[in-house]
């Protein structure tokens, strides 16, 4: 009877290792992960396992919980607007049967000061065009130009460069969104499951001994 | 079937944790004593099976298994369903702390209520206690979607119209874990039908103290 038991109890713990090791160990939550380029905000949606959220629901709340923006995802899981109001953004994701994410975009990504605003009038393009030509100018016609090159032009030229050369930094950190549960989660979770076992196993005991 | 945090409204969530609650000081009191290492396992296999993982549609759906812990543990299953899902908040981040309320009564419930349906049926002849086991699994799945429904019901979303979507991503789960169940069932009932409910401790353990027992008869 011990032996049977011992049996049962061992193939319980095979058909799950087994599950584990042939399934795709994959969560059961969304995230939602947005970043700001110039002046438009990205997201990216999945579920963790790597399957993108398609399809599904996204709505920009603005500083005051208003709501500024609301939109569907693409097959990719992404969704993309104009920022709409220079406050911190809450981006929430709702994936419907209740998977829900978000994501806060703080105010200084967005540029809640003036120097964003410069950088809505100013095209991206046009500002990284504009400092080429000052360098390629003789330096006599350099000292000349540089008072037409105001303070805010450089900002803006700054600004696009540090999103180009950010965006790999970017990727790496949507990537790095994804948590997979661990081993080291997986076992703790059944450590705490023991423990509870022996905790209510303790109390057996002092019932039988009392 | 976690719902995450800051979908539902305030009435909801305390429903839900009233009465995963009341359901849970049940269990507690209905769990003997001698069950609680079987009562372990099922907790760490409930724990680890919604790592189990299939895409299906726009969501993605896991193992739940809430119809083996249910079958096997009866009112108990509120407690053990409670515990994991604790765990599964805190380690993989699903669901959430808020909801475990509302996700106990979705999962615990349908168990429950399966075991209190179809516990008799499965000392009935094979073929008979397998569809029942079957159905247990089946069911409790099925009857888990209802509730995510009924509970979604409360903000936003129609009954029926998710009721249904969930339904719907969960048909491929509910055939999986109704096959789980009847195989668990049926190996069971082969090496330790003690670990089954229902059966009186005698009918499958006069091997063991044959002496006491004589002497208790006599």
């Amino acid at each position: 009877m011990q032996a049977d038991k011992k049996m049962g109890m061992g193939c319980l713990a095979f058909t799950i290792i087994f599950f584990l090791v042939t399934g795709t160990a994959a969560a059961h939550k969304v995230t939602v992960f947005a970043w700001v380029e110039g002046d438009t905000v990205h997201t990216e949606s999945k579920f963790s396992g790597g399957r993108h959220a398609k399809n599904s629901e996204i709505v920009v709340f603005g500083a005051e919980g208003n709501e500024l923006v609301r939109g569907l995802t693409d097959d990719q899981g992404a969704f993309s607007f104009k920022i709409p109001q220079k406050t911190s953004l809450r981006v929430v994701l709702k994936a419907g049967m209740g998977h829900q994410a978000e994501w806060m975009i703080p105010a200084e990504e967005v540029g809640g000061d003036a120097l964003a605003e410069q950088s809505t009038e100013l095209t991206p393009a046009a500002a990284s065009e504009s400092l080429p030509a000052v360098k390629s100018q003789d330096p006599p016609a350099l000292t000349e130009a540089l008072p037409q090159i105001s303070k805010a032009d450089i900002r803006v030229a700054v600004e696009v460069a540090l999103d180009k050369k950010l965006a790999p930094v970017m990727k790496m950190l949507r990537a790095s969104q994804e948590q997979k549960p661990s081993l080291t989660d997986i076992l703790g979770g059944i450590g705490y499951i023991i423990g509870l076992i022996g905790i209510a196993a303790y109390f057996n005991s002092k019932r039988k001994t009392d | 079937m976690h719902i995450s945090e800051g979908i539902l409204s305030g009435p909801v969530l305390l429903s839900g944790a009233a009465i995963a609650v009341a359901g849970t000081s049940i269990g507690l009191k209905k769990l003997d004593y001698d069950r609680i290492a079987q009562a372990g396992v099922l907790a760490a296999s409930f724990f680890v099976a919604s790592l189990i993982h299939i895409p299906v549609g726009p969501s993605s759906v896991h193992l739940i298994l809430n119809g083996i812990v249910g079958l096997l543990l009866g009112w108990a299953a509120f407690p053990v369903i409670l515990v994991a899902l604790i765990l599964q908040a805190m380690f993989f981040q699903f669901g959430g702390i808020t909801t475990l309320g509302v996700n106990t009564v979705i999962m615990a419930a349908p168990a429950v209520i399966s075991y209190l349906l179809f516990r008799n049926m499965i000392h009935k002849k094979p073929a008979i206690s397998m569809t029942a086991a079957f159905a247990c699994g089946f069911l409790s799945v099925f009857m888990g979607a209802l509730v995510v429904g009924l509970a979604l019901m409360f903000t936003e979303e129609q009954f029926l119209e998710v009721s249904t979507l969930v339904v719907m991503a969960h048909l491929p789960i509910m055939v999986i874990e109704g096959i789980i169940t009847a195989f668990c069932m049926a190996f069971l009932k082969k090496v330790q039908p003690g670990l089954l409910p229902g059966i009186p401790e005698q009918e499958w353990r006069p091997t063991i103290e044959p002496k006491r027992e004589s002497l208790s008869a006599s």
